[in-house]
């Protein structure tokens, strides 16, 4: 009679300390998932700092391109549009979830620096047509506006 | 070259054009209009004809990184769609207006003559 008591109080206690056991593994497993979340969330806002400096650089680059626009010192453009576009392009690839809007403004930018170096190179080349500085730097203007919008975008994203 | 997918290009470009869900907008170059996607470039342009008074109808794709990889002119696909001058023409001069904000100007000035 004893006997049976103590078989059955002991497994009642094998299976509460199972119990535990398990609750603690879940917990643990639990803290340790936050802790991977918080490590990824970390990762993701240093990578948007880093596009928030390279977005910063690509912006001073358009403006120092609107300048040489200005002063019409052809010869200096092709590899300053060649290494913004290339900025553009890791932007693109580097910076966490960037909205399809966003990457088309990207796209966008790229492409007008792209042609705006071919239509250089050509005038360099050939002395054919020469550029419209006017509409260079409407157009240079008009994708600095969007990229500043994204840039704002970014930043708001830190930290939340 | 895949004409058939370019007239297929130009005629969802035309359809998506008239119902204005594309974001036209002036080329950096003089005359050429453009519309970006995520990772590609459509540039429309005119550049004349040696052997023509009529100017050709350009459409040119540009990829991620901004290079050239794709363009035909009205006159190579006219083997493959019926009146692609005029289709191409039309496409041009509607992505130049809505480029150009010139039926919104429009109906603005309308507005103010009331």
């Amino acid at each position: 009679m004893i006997g049976d008591i103590a078989s059955v109080v002991g497994a009642i206690i094998g299976l509460i300390g199972f119990v535990i056991i398990i609750i603690n593994v879940r917990s643990s497993r639990k803290a340790a998932m936050q802790a991977e979340n918080a490590v990824l969330k970390v990762r993701v806002d240093i990578q948007r700092l880093h596009s928030v400096e390279d977005f910063s650089s690509a912006l001073a680059a358009m403006t120092e391109i609107k300048t040489l626009h200005r002063q019409q010192i052809w010869q200096l453009l092709p590899e300053r549009y060649s290494a913004l576009r290339k900025s553009l392009i890791s932007i693109r690839a580097t910076t966490p979830d960037l909205s399809e809007d966003q990457k088309t403004t990207l796209q966008n930018a790229i492409h007008n620096f792209s042609t705006m170096e071919a239509d250089v190179e050509k005038f360099l080349a050939d002395g054919s047509e020469s550029p419209d500085v006017a509409r260079f730097n409407i157009a240079v203007s008009r994708q600095f506006d969007r990229l500043q919008q994204i840039l704002v975008e970014i930043k708001q994203h830190i930290g939340r | 070259m895949s004409y058939p997918k370019m007239a297929s290009l130009l005629k969802k470009l035309m359809e998506k054009t008239d119902a204005v869900q594309l974001k036209w907008e002036e080329g950096s170059k003089k005359a050429t209009f453009r519309v970006s996607f995520p990772e590609y470039t459509i540039l429309l342009s005119i550049r004349p004809c040696a052997d023509s008074p009529e100017d050709d109808y350009y459409i040119s794709i540009f990829n991620s990184e901004g290079t050239l990889i794709e363009e035909t002119s009205d006159r190579e696909l006219a083997t493959f769609i019926p009146n692609a001058y005029q289709q191409m023409q039309s496409l041009y001069d509607k992505a130049r207006r809505q480029a150009l904000g010139v039926d919104k100007a429009i109906d603005n000035i309308l507005e103010n003559l009331k």
